[in-house]
């Protein structure tokens, strides 16, 4: 296993919290009109992307993104590139910090209000997003090593269940042969884009990080793809489950643990999906901010990542007042395709940047 | 040619122990003939030596006498080779250097006398000696338990008023060389009136103001000090104090007890399984406690929830009240009984049990729940079996339980996540000190020059 293993940690990590990130709500609106395609088709796309990237940054050991643009392209595009990846994936961080405020109020604190709640979790995520690349790496395996064995055992428990319908799941099956939209796709590819956290994190382990197993990363994906996505029709239905603004708490809601002390799953899975989702949150918001501040002159990179870090906490605040629930969906699904040509970019300014380092 | 295979010798084995300071080399010079005498001064008996060794060479005219002297003892022989020389040197010979020939006379000194029982860190099956308060018995102690030329001591003084002597041992072939220059340098710029204890020393090496979490292992037990020298690291054995500091230690360390080695695998995994279980308790319990009882008593089953609500039918305050109340009382009553001499304490425990367990109740203070919390908070942190890590664990609650109070469930996640990565940010002497798996160690210095050469 050895160091490699981090890099498959990352990778795990977005295909654990796409149920925050609204990917199979996306995915559910879409499930007479060929999402079932898109799944399908996101797979060869993200495995090529991975490829490339992975042959790409394998030319730079020891360098984040950073490090990379700086050496291979002219200021403006230096600083523009890592501007726009910046702002990526701080939002990549925001879409669950939202989720996570609107779930903890409806189920966990109703008494509590939505601004006290963000600035508790925003206090959380700002002393910790500022720590060395390697505590949040050995923070985030001990969370997914408590945590994933809970998630295992929701899903085998929810898949065991007599409640669970197979028939609205063989339906959807029939509707198998559709033209995926470009949305559905996009929700689809999220699945598989941890890799692209390298981006900083290669910087440690002097980059002995290597892709291997790339098509078991493909075959867990689309594992986890199948569960979030037909899970919810298993229990509300082929219509109802569109009803829902988070179908999968629901679903969580629908099962009881008989013989235990919590006896409401719900509150299991939100507690596993919070440790998760705010590691998480944590190590996009860490490699925005790194990406970020490294626009700034190296002088004044302490007091600009102050800087850059309360604009991350106002921006929160400003869109958890603005935005309602429906507001947020369009968003994260506008989002979700505005990440996907981000990724291609990624891939594709990486390749440049080792193409040219090969022809030095 | 004999004399130049002797003074060969003599420096092959030098060479062979030049890192440790205890080793004594001394020539004895008569009227008639000369010779020199090389031991380790922790292990030998320093009276055998003068009694047996120098004073009859004064005593004798020549030196075929003094060799016939020698060989009249059963414990004195002629070594095949170097190799035997240095083992026997190892276990407590002194090795004699005549013009021409060599033997290793026996003059071990194995402490027992006044060596201790081990009483903080208690073990069932293994080996029952603890360190002392002086440091020749406790390097005799380590050098008793690893034969090995590659053990190293080396001296250091430490304190301008307290002058504390102080020894490093590691394993030169294995011990890692940047953790060395660290420690060295690191003891080299401490300015200190007075050292007096390992866990001073530990302060001083970390220099951290607030920490929390020890992140060198303080232990009193030899047999334990071997295996973490035989695993690479650096002990800092001292004059003063029955304790010992290890360098460098990870989280999981500390939850690790002698016995877990010495019961049979499947006995040991199930007690430190039962350890983390109790780390678990005694951390989140009270938060978990106060946010379900406050915030949502209705993720526990029904019966449950009505039960504590039923307990709790009498308390006049809110739960964190309660618990704050009850789990000071503990702490009082812990600390009561370790600082109160022990003919009184037993009054202690039997006042403060009483006050505890019936009396709060029955008076409507706290409910019978949150006796048992309680309790089971304190008897989860006692399961710990380093102390420096149960103090801390004990500490810890405390801001879990606020947050909780603060932010209810949500506060307890958030406050888990925190210590989380707090303890993931800790480093012990550049070594990483919480992480799950520990495959990638660092590579140590015998892999280093296996794969350089």
């Amino acid at each position: 296993m050895g160091i490699n293993r981090y890099l498959y940690y990352l990778i795990f990590l977005n295909m654990i919290i796409n149920v925050v990130v609204l990917v199979p709500n996306i995915l559910i609106n879409d499930r007479f009109n060929g999402a079932l395609m898109a799944m399908l088709v996101s797979i060869p796309i993200s495995l090529t992307l991975i490829y490339f990237f992975g042959k790409a940054i394998a030319r730079f050991p020891g360098m984040g993104l950073p490090e990379i643009l700086k050496d291979h392209l002219p200021k403006w595009g230096h600083h523009s590139t890592l501007f726009l990846f910046g702002v990526m994936w701080y939002l990549i961080g925001l879409i669950p910090l939202l989720v996570f405020v609107s779930i903890i109020k409806d189920y966990i604190n109703q008494d509590n209000d939505r601004l006290l709640i963000i600035s508790v979790l925003l206090i959380l995520l700002v002393f910790c997003c500022r720590l060395n690349s390697k505590t949040l790496l050995y923070g985030m395996e001990v969370l997914l090593v408590i945590n994933v064995p809970l998630v295992l055992f929701l899903i085998a428990k929810l898949l065991i269940n007599k409640e669970m319908n197979w028939d609205a799941i063989l339906e959807i099956g029939t509707h198998f042969f559709g033209i995926p939209s470009l949305q559905s796709i996009a929700a689809a590819t999220f699945m598989f884009t941890g890799y692209t956290n390298m981006v900083i994190f290669q910087r440690i382990f002097e980059g002995k990080f290597k892709f291997k197993h790339i098509w078991m990363i493909g075959v867990l994906g689309l594992l986890f793809l199948l569960t979030s996505f037909f899970i919810p029709i298993g229990y509300q239905g082929t219509d109802g489950v569109a009803n829902y603004m988070l179908p999968w708490l629901v679903t969580a809601d629908s099962i009881r643990i008989e013989f235990f002390v919590v006896e409401r799953v719900l509150y299991l899975f939100i507690f596993v999906y919070i440790s998760i989702g705010l590691i998480g949150t944590i190590i996009f918001w860490h490699i925005a901010l790194d990406l970020l501040k490294n626009i700034f002159p190296e002088k004044s990179r302490d007091k600009s990542s102050w800087a850059i870090l309360i604009l991350f906490s106002a921006v929160a605040m400003t869109l958890e007042i603005f935005l309602n629930e429906y507001d947020r969906y369009d968003f994260t699904s506008a989002w979700l395709i505005v990440r996907l040509f981000g990724e291609l970019l990624l891939v594709l300014i990486m390749s440049y940047a080792a193409r040219k380092k090969a022809l030095k | 040619m004999f004399a130049k295979k002797v003074t060969e010798s003599k420096k092959w084995l030098e060479n062979k122990l030049k890192n440790s300071s205890d080793v004594k080399n001394d020539s004895i010079s008569t009227t008639n003939f000369k010779v020199s005498v090389m031991y380790i001064s922790s292990i030998c008996k320093s009276d055998t030596i003068y009694q047996y060794i120098i004073n009859p060479a004064f005593k004798t005219d020549t030196l075929s006498d003094y060799e016939t002297y020698l060989r009249s003892f059963p414990g004195c022989t002629e070594p095949k080779d170097n190799q035997e020389a240095l083992d026997k040197m190892l276990t407590g010979s002194v090795v004699i250097f005549l013009k021409s020939k060599l033997f290793v006379f026996e003059a071990k000194n194995v402490q027992s006398g006044y060596v201790s029982d081990a009483n903080v860190e208690i073990s069932i099956l293994g080996p029952q000696d603890a360190l002392v308060e002086k440091l020749s018995t406790n390097i005799n102690l380590i050098r008793h338990r690893y034969h090995s030329e590659r053990l190293s001591i080396e001296n250091k003084i430490i304190g301008k008023l307290s002058q504390t002597n102080v020894a490093i041992a590691y394993d030169q072939s294995i011990a890692d060389d940047s953790v060395i220059t660290d420690v060295k340098k690191k003891l080299s710029e401490i300015d200190v009136d007075i050292l007096q204890s390992a866990g001073q020393l530990h302060q001083l090496l970390t220099n951290k103001k607030w920490s929390l979490f020890p992140t060198l292992l303080i232990t009193e037990r030899p047999d334990r000090i071997v295996k973490n020298i035989s695993e690479g690291k650096v002990v800092i054995i001292f004059e003063t104090s029955p304790f010992a500091l290890i360098i460098p230690s990870v989280f999981f360390d500390f939850f690790s007890s002698m016995d877990d080695i010495y019961q049979l695998p499947g006995v040991g995994r199930f007690l430190s399984f039962l350890r983390y279980m109790g780390v678990f308790i005694a951390t989140l319990l009270p938060g978990f406690y106060v946010a379900v009882a406050s915030y949502n008593p209705e993720i526990f089953r029904v019966q449950l929830a009505l039960s504590i609500a039923g307990s709790r039918a009498t308390v006049p305050y809110p739960s964190y009240l309660e618990i704050l109340f009850m789990l000071f009382m503990m702490e009082f009553l812990i600390e009561a009984s370790i600082r109160l001499p022990k003919t009184v304490g037993s009054a202690a425990t039997t006042v403060g049990g009483l006050i505890l367990g019936q009396a709060a109740t029955e008076a409507g203070l706290v409910s019978n729940i949150m006796i048992i919390i309680v309790a089971a908070v304190a008897i989860a942190n006692f399961v710990i079996p380093i102390n420096a890590m149960g103090f801390a664990i004990r500490v810890v609650k405390y801001p879990i339980l606020l947050i909780s109070t603060l932010f209810g469930l949500t506060g307890l996640a958030i406050s888990f996540i925190g210590l989380v990565l707090y303890l993931a940010n800790q480093r012990s002497f550049g070594t990483s000190y919480f992480r799950f798996f520990e495959i990638d160690k660092p590579p140590n210095k015998k892999n280093k020059e296996s794969t350089t050469s």
